[in-house]
């Protein structure tokens, strides 16, 4: 089915556009809202085909060589995070509507991005997920490093280094993985199951470039600097879209190979989980830059996903992937209001911000309602995912999962403090300043509605990805 | 059996060419004609590497010539990119040659250069090979020389004399191998008489020769000369130097040591032997490039680490070893567009010091060097969608294949490490605003990189055509290519 490729070929062909055409600024702009205007409907169209399938969709290029690379497919576990990447696309290309240097490049970069996200989520070949993985790397690497803020040049070294550490052993874990299947680089093929000691390996491996990507506690360090110094749209895409990888790598390639060493290790990650959950938390409460604490809230959220995938179950899998698209929605929202607030007052310190609600009641508005979601309000897309991976964790592990609930209390201290400290309080200078415009408030209803439908319908995610997720616990033994 | 044999002038008929243009050249440079002269030896060379790669696609590996040569697929394929990248280095090289009245004659070295690594790659008997090994080196020597600066003689002189003392180890591993085969040098005799041979003096042989071929890639210990040759001869130069000998090295590796001679259980040691060479060498090369503040040093010192990888390829048994010849081409490409990067910079900027801190803003001044000195610094450090992910992913597969994965996993840290260097080369180039002293310079006659821009985008092309057509048309057209077995 051509449609699978759409998604990826649709800001292809839009880069080409904006690279030969773009010489005018405001061309390549509209070029670029038009391509992922037009990635949103073939995603969408990609959707419809689905459900009307039996589970899976796929595509092979026709090539003239017998072992094509280029093989993509869709199921359960791919589209929700399809759909999140081509919306966020969107959403970054309003975002960049004020960048004025290198305009052209900028959104070719974007595009570039967002084509090598979609082909990670969609791959079907181990060695095309591994191509499209490190794509990744280059245009973000470029966005941080070209246009971001003051320590943009550290803070892109300080990503690629870490995130490129992580994936180059995971690529060795990938190897094992074609080696011992007989050479077969189909990432669906059915193989032999590895020998115990050969996952134990794979596991670890193909963990340490999906755990950093997410990150976990420990090897998270590359995130604050990465998403605090990256231009807005960079840190949407990354936030959003990005850290994604990491939890859908795990299911997609690392449980299903290695479902033995996945039980053994689940007890690490949930460790990890619960500890990036509190110290996430933790860390956010102590910033005073309103990025970093939007950077901090996400290595808990991330938390969560680990925590929920650790439980191996279908739902615990389901609730990773709400988590998943939650995260990616409020903190793309997030990093968005963020970016707009400092594009008028040129600062990101908190101390320097007060009664932004009263000065700018729509941002106000818009921030208070991203920063409930963020907390884990009921009725809003944080809630459902949260609450399932701590039902699902309480019921493997026990009562030691309430230390996780520390993070949930401290993730609404961290939040309303936010919201107090920059949304209350007497004007500062800085809050003389517009309030959102009508494309702002665009990118704000595309990312908002999506919160409030997924808060309110939750079956909207899981109704999709539960077959993938009840095939996967299967695997895995089913706890 | 049914074999399609190919006709055997398409072995020699790229040397002839390439032999016709250089001499041909030098007779125009004999009549005055310098420009002219560096185009008949880029045009030939050029049709030269156009009838190799006709011969890679369409003619599978078999022998010629009496037995004594091997062609098709990967040996045409690397007589191929020899021809190529020495075509791309005369057309880089162009602009400053021309203006020199030893010009002509350096393009015309790196024509002999490429001819004599197509014999090296190629030929069935320890002789032959010694002797495409030896004139390489000279050429390599004259090369260097060929910059004409107290420097560069400098690092020739003593280029000279280490590759002396190589030669003395060559002479004596063939000397002994003579002794076992009883006068034969050929492959086929002294595969049988190796075998027979007494185990330690074989093994002294086997030592030996490999020590020679270590020396000629610049590997773990005999890397010394690597990096003052890179940095003091001219990158027009270096392109050629640091690219078109490794391949054909490689591949006489591959033959000498897993197709032919050395291949009996009792050298089962060569693998442990090839693994400690290439953990040795990426330690150093990584460690050493880190260190550098010249470019073309940093390529000295992370070619040393790059030959590790290929190593790792040498210990992973006979596919492995195929597969490291694969890699050598992937990284040949790579450093070569590098080279001609810094010598289109230097075309472009004759007061840029040869730093990487001089690129500054290198990205924004001359949008076209950058695109290719970015896309080399990735493809060498084997990020994917560029042609050098390719080379290390097979290698790779294969030594993990054998068993090798902690040699594995080293070869994937010093990828990371390398990035320390190669991604410095991007940061400054891309995300540090000009000097204002060199920001003026925009409008200088040359300062376009001349033929070298040219060069340039020929080189973008090869790095990202080839990293990403294996995406869209699957890895066996690079394979057709480039396979050795």
């Amino acid at each position: 089915m051509f449609v699978v490729a759409l998604p990826v070929l649709v800001p292809l062909a839009g880069l080409a556009l904006v690279v030969l055409l773009g010489r005018d600024d405001a061309r390549a702009r509209v070029l670029s809202v038009i391509a992922t205007l037009a990635t949103i409907a073939a995603s969408v169209v990609l959707l419809l085909e689905w459900r009307g399938s039996d589970g899976i969709l796929a595509w092979v290029a026709e090539g003239p060589s017998a072992v094509p690379v280029a093989r993509l497919a869709a199921d359960g576990l791919a589209l929700p995070l399809v759909l999140l990447t081509a919306l966020l696309g969107f959403v970054a290309v309003l975002a960049s509507w004020t960048v004025t240097s290198r305009v052209r490049t900028h959104y070719a970069l974007l595009l570039a991005l967002q084509a090598a996200v979609t082909t990670v989520f969609l791959a079907d070949d181990l060695v095309l997920f591994y191509v499209a993985w490190e794509a990744v790397l280059i245009p973000m690497f470029f966005l941080i490093g070209g246009w971001g803020h003051e320590r943009r040049r550290h803070a892109a070294m300080k990503f690629f280094l870490y995130t490129f550490a992580g994936s180059a052993l995971m690529l060795v874990g990938l190897l094992l993985i074609i080696f011992w299947g007989g050479g077969t680089t189909d990432l669906g093929a059915e193989v032999e199951a590895l020998p115990t000691h050969v996952q134990t390996a794979v596991f670890w491996l193909l963990a340490a470039g999906m755990l950093v990507k997410l990150p976990v506690i420990g090897v998270h360090t590359w995130l604050p600097d990465a998403h605090t110094e990256a231009p807005t749209a960079g840190s949407v895409m990354l936030a959003g879209v990005l850290l994604k990888m990491g939890g859908y790598g795990l299911m997609r390639v690392a449980v299903p190979y290695a479902p033995q060493a996945f039980a053994d290790a689940a007890w690490v990650l949930a460790v990890l989980g619960v500890g990036g959950i509190v110290y996430g938390a933790f860390l956010a409460f102590g910033q005073t830059d309103i990025k970093r604490l939007v950077a901090y809230s996400s290595v808990a959220h991330m938390g969560f996903v680990v925590l929920a995938i650790a439980t191996g179950t279908a739902l615990g899998y389901g609730a990773a992937m709400l988590g998943m698209v939650s995260h990616g929605l409020v903190a793309g929202l997030l990093f968005f209001l963020v970016g707009a607030l400092y594009e008028r007052t040129r600062t990101r310190e908190m101390a320097r911000l007060r009664g932004l609600v009263a000065a700018v009641p729509r941002w106000g508005g818009v921030f208070v309602f991203a920063t409930l979601a963020s907390l884990g309000l009921p009725g809003l897309s944080g809630f459902p995912g949260e609450f399932l991976t701590l039902a699902e964790a309480f019921s493997r592990w026990g009562g030691w999962i309430a230390v996780a609930g520390v993070g949930v209390v401290m993730a609404a201290v961290y939040g309303l403090a936010a919201v107090r400290r920059i949304g209350h309080g007497a004007d500062a200078p800085e809050a003389a300043c517009r309030d959102l415009t009508g494309r702002e408030w665009l990118a704000a209803a595309v990312l908002g509605l999506p919160i409030v439908a997924l808060g309110v319908a939750p079956g909207l995610v899981l109704s999709a990805t539960e077959r993938a997720f009840s095939a996967l616990a299967a695997i895995g033994g089913g706890f | 059996m049914n074999v399609i044999t190919a006709p055997a002038w398409l072995f020699w008929l790229p040397a002839a060419i390439a032999l016709a243009a250089a001499c041909a050249g030098l007779a125009a440079d004999a009549a005055g004609r310098r420009a002219g002269a560096l185009a008949i030896i880029f045009f030939g060379l050029a049709g030269a590497a156009g009838v190799a790669a006709y011969t890679a696609w369409m003619h599978p590996v078999q022998l010629a010539l009496g037995d004594a040569f091997v062609v098709g697929r990967g040996f045409a394929g690397v007589a191929a990119l020899g021809y190529l990248i020495a075509a791309l280095g005369v057309l880089a090289g162009g602009s400053r040659l021309s203006r020199r009245s030893n010009g002509p004659g350096i393009g015309a070295l790196m024509a002999f250069l490429a001819i004599a690594s197509q014999a090296l790659a190629s030929a069935l008997d320890l002789l032959s090979v010694l002797i495409a090994l030896e004139i390489v080196a000279v050429g390599s020597y004259a090369v260097i020389a060929g910059a004409r600066t107290d420097r560069s003689d400098e690092a020739a002189v003593r280029y000279f004399v280490q590759g002396a003392v190589a030669t003395s180890l060559a002479v004596l591993g063939l000397a002994l191998v003579h002794a076992f085969g009883g006068g034969a040098v050929d492959y086929g005799t002294l595969a049988v008489t190796m075998a027979q041979a007494p185990a330690r003096p074989a093994l002294l042989a086997m030592a030996l020769l490999l020590a020679v071929f270590a020396f000629k890639l610049g590997a773990f210990p005999f890397h010394a000369w690597v990096p003052d040759a890179y940095e003091t001869s001219e990158a027009s130069g270096a392109a050629v130097l640091s690219s078109v000998p490794k391949v054909a090295a490689l591949a006489a590796m591959f033959v000498l040591f897993r197709g032919a001679v050395f291949e009996a259980d009792a050298f089962a040691v060569l693998a442990n032997l090839a693994a400690a060479l290439a953990t040795a060498s990426i330690v150093v090369g990584n460690l050493g490039a880190l260190r550098q503040s010249s470019f073309a040093r940093m390529l000295g010192y992370s070619g040393i680490a790059q030959v590790g990888y290929a190593l790792i390829g040498l210990s992973a048994g006979d596919a492995g070893a195929g597969r490291a010849v694969l890699f050598g081409a992937t990284y040949a490409v790579s450093v070569a567009a590098a080279f001609i990067c810094a010598e289109a910079l230097a075309v472009a900027e004759p007061r840029w010091n040869g730093t990487v801190a001089g690129m500054k803003g290198l990205g924004r001044r001359h949008p076209l060097i950058g695109v290719a000195l970015a896309a080399s610094m990735l493809s060498l450090t084997g990020i994917p969608l560029l042609i050098g992910f390719w080379g290390k992913l097979l290698v790779f597969l294969s030594a993990v294949g054998e068993g090798w994965t902690w040699l594995v996993i080293v070869g994937v840290i010093g990828s990371v490490v390398s990035f320390g260097y190669y991604g410095r080369v991007l940061k400054v180039a891309y995300f540090e605003e000009p000097d204002e002293a060199l920001a003026v310079l925009g409008d200088e006659p040359g300062a376009r990189g001349g033929s070298a821009a040219w060069a340039a985008a020929i080189a973008i092309l090869l790095v990202i055509g080839g990293g990403v057509a294996p995406v869209a048309f699957g890895i066996e057209p690079m394979l057709r290519l480039l396979a050795v077995m």
